[in-house]
Formats: structure tokens, C-alpha cells, sequence
């Protein structure tokens, strides 16, 4: 075979050896998986927040006029994501992340994994 | 009568008659055939003093080697696009230019790819020299995929000599922007280097 052929398909295995190195292999994937989710959770938490506050309810609250998410508890652990009043008018959604989170999302800390949603109804 | 054909028949005729092929030759390119066309046509016949001529083997298609030089360039395609694939997206992680909403699904699936379409190149290959090999007979397909996978290998690279130029132009030759660069140059230099003989040996 030739070089170029040998050096074509080395550069293959490399490459992948070092995309499983770089990226991780099925573990790493399901942790990003399940953390896709628990931010996805956060999210939807967070909007059934922002109804009740709207309609003038307490934050805890339950109403038929704001539906509760379907997903209210870890995906791995099964535990309820811890939700909290740290101060007047913001309420945080908090779960804990497997991997590094980077995402930007507004009112979103990486370092805490949590989510604040600042409550109007305080204004 | 196709002019080729007219030709061959001649060629053929004309041995038969005990014509040397370099009389035949001379009598072609007086009556205004190329010198292509007649060496062509004469590499069609062998004269062995039989005063009968002895056809050659010609360059035949088959659907069965069709099939295969077919699936040599899509896997070929497969690893050659996926490895660039992977190979932007680890320069992109390891320079941390990856964006955020740009997950990890794309390296994954060139993995995926590479892992399957690597060595099923690499024994579709191995398999189709073994068959050129022992048949020992010119392949029109095998020269044609030679043809186009270097045209496309060549197109690539000018590409990517546009791509610099336009980059240094913009201000944007960037150190991610070299290393893809170089590393589409890398992969298409090697598949021309790789399948170049194919034009050749066809």
C-alpha cells in the first residue's frame, strides 16, 4: 500500500483516538445528556415561576392556570431540584451539573449550577 | 459506421493485408488522423507475423467493478469529509473557540463515521488492488475514479488557497483558521498523492 494511503488512514485512527480523548466516550456523553436535560428542567421550572408570579401567586404555589412542568426532579439521582428564595423577590432553581457548564443563559451561574428568576410581582 | 470503428477496421484490415503498422501509421496521418487516434487504433491489434491480427486486451467496464470503485469513493468521501469534521471540531475545543450552542453531537457522529467507513476503505481498497492485480488488464472505471476524486482533491485546494488569500485580505488568518487550513490542505494533498498513479496505471 502506499504511503500517502497509510498516512491517510493513520491520520483516521489518530484522529479518532483523539476525539474520544478530547470529547469523551459514551459515559461523558450521557452525563452531557442528562445535564441537557437538567437544564432543559431548570428552564421549564423557571417558566411555571414566572406564570405563577404573573398571576400573582406565591412561587411554591400550585395553579391550573400555571401547569407543572413534567420533569421537577433530577434525571439521575431522581431528587428534586432545590428551589429557593435567597432574597426578596428572586427566586433560584438549583440542580447539580455532571459536567462544566458554559452556557450564557441569562440568569443562569455556572459555578452554582443555578437558575434566578427575578419575581415582578415584587417590584 | 462510427469513425472510430472505420478506423479499427482499417487497422485491422491492413494487417491482415501485411502491412507493417508503421506503413498503416503513415497512411492514417497523411489521410488527417491525429497521431492519438492512430496510436490508439493501433494499440488495438499486435502483429505477430500470423498475417492474421491479434486483438488486444481492451480496457472493459463491468457493473461488478462499477460497484466497488463505486463504494471505494463514497467511503473515501465519508472519511475524508469526517475527518476534517473532527479535525475542526478538536481544534476548535482545543483552542476553546467552540461556541455554546454547539454541542458535541457533531464530533460524535464524525467519530461514528470514521469508525465504520475507515476500515471499510481500507479493505475495499486492498481488495480492488488484488483484483487489478491478478486481471493485470486497464480498467476504464478505475481511471475514471482516479480522475475525479484528483479533480476534487485539486478543487479542494484551490479552495483552500482562495480561503488563505481571502483570509489574510479580511485581517482573519486566525490561528484556528491556518490550522483548518492546513489540515484540509494535508488531507486533499494526500488523496491526490494516494490515487494520482490511478490516471496512470488505468
Amino acid at each position: 500500500m502506499r504511503a500517502a494511503g497509510i498516512a491517510l488512514v493513520a491520520l483516521a485512527v489518530v484522529a479518532v483516538a483523539l476525539g474520544l480523548w478530547t470529547i469523551g466516550g459514551p459515559e461523558q456523553a450521557r452525563s452531557e445528556n442528562r445535564d441537557a436535560q437538567r437544564m432543559s428542567d431548570l428552564h421549564a421550572m423557571a417558566r411555571h415561576v414566572r406564570c405563577l408570579d404573573a398571576n400573582g401567586l406565591d412561587p411554591r404555589a400550585e395553579s391550573p392556570l400555571c401547569p407543572l412542568p413534567e420533569a421537577r426532579r433530577d434525571p439521575q439521582t431522581d431528587a428534586p431540584y432545590h428551589i429557593s428564595t435567597p432574597e426578596d423577590g428572586i427566586v433560584t432553581i438549583c440542580a447539580v451539573f455532571e459536567t462544566a457548564q458554559s452556557t450564557r443563559a441569562p440568569g443562569f451561574d455556572a459555578d452554582t449550577g443555578c437558575l434566578s428568576i427575578a419575581l415582578r410581582s415584587t417590584d | 459506421m462510427k469513425p472510430a470503428d472505420a478506423l479499427a477496421q482499417f487497422v485491422q484490415d491492413g494487417l491482415r493485408a501485411g502491412h507493417s503498422p508503421e506503413e498503416l501509421r503513415r497512411a492514417l496521418t497523411g489521410a488527417g488522423w491525429q497521431e492519438g487516434e492512430v496510436a490508439q487504433a493501433l494499440s488495438g491489434w499486435q502483429d505477430a507475423g500470423l498475417r492474421l491480427p491479434v486483438p488486444c486486451p481492451r480496457p472493459q467496464v463491468s457493473a461488478r467493478e462499477a460497484l466497488l470503485y463505486g463504494l471505494l469513493f463514497a467511503t473515501l468521501l465519508g472519511l475524508c469529509w469526517n475527518l476534517v469534521t473532527l479535525g475542526f471540531a478538536l481544534i476548535e475545543e482545543w483552542l476553546g473557540t467552540r461556541p455554546d450552542w454547539r454541542g458535541t453531537y457533531i464530533p460524535r457522529w464524525a467519530i461514528a463515521t470514521l469508525i465504520v467507513v475507515t476500515p471499510l476503505f481500507l479493505w475495499l481498497y486492498l481488495h480492488i488492488e488484488r483484483v487489478h492485480r491478478a486481471r493485470a488488464r486497464a480498467s476504464v472505471v478505475r481511471r475514471w475514479f482516479g480522475a475525479v476524486t484528483c479533480l476534487l482533491a485539486a478543487l479542494t485546494l484551490l479552495g483552500a488557497a482562495i480561503s488563505v488569500v481571502y483570509g489574510l485580505l479580511s485581517g482573519d488568518l486566525t490561528a484556528q483558521f491556518i490550522a483548518n487550513t492546513a489540515l484540509v490542505v494535508t488531507v486533499a494533498g494526500l488523496v491526490i498523492l494516494f490515487f494520482r498513479d490511478f490516471l496512470q496505471e488505468g
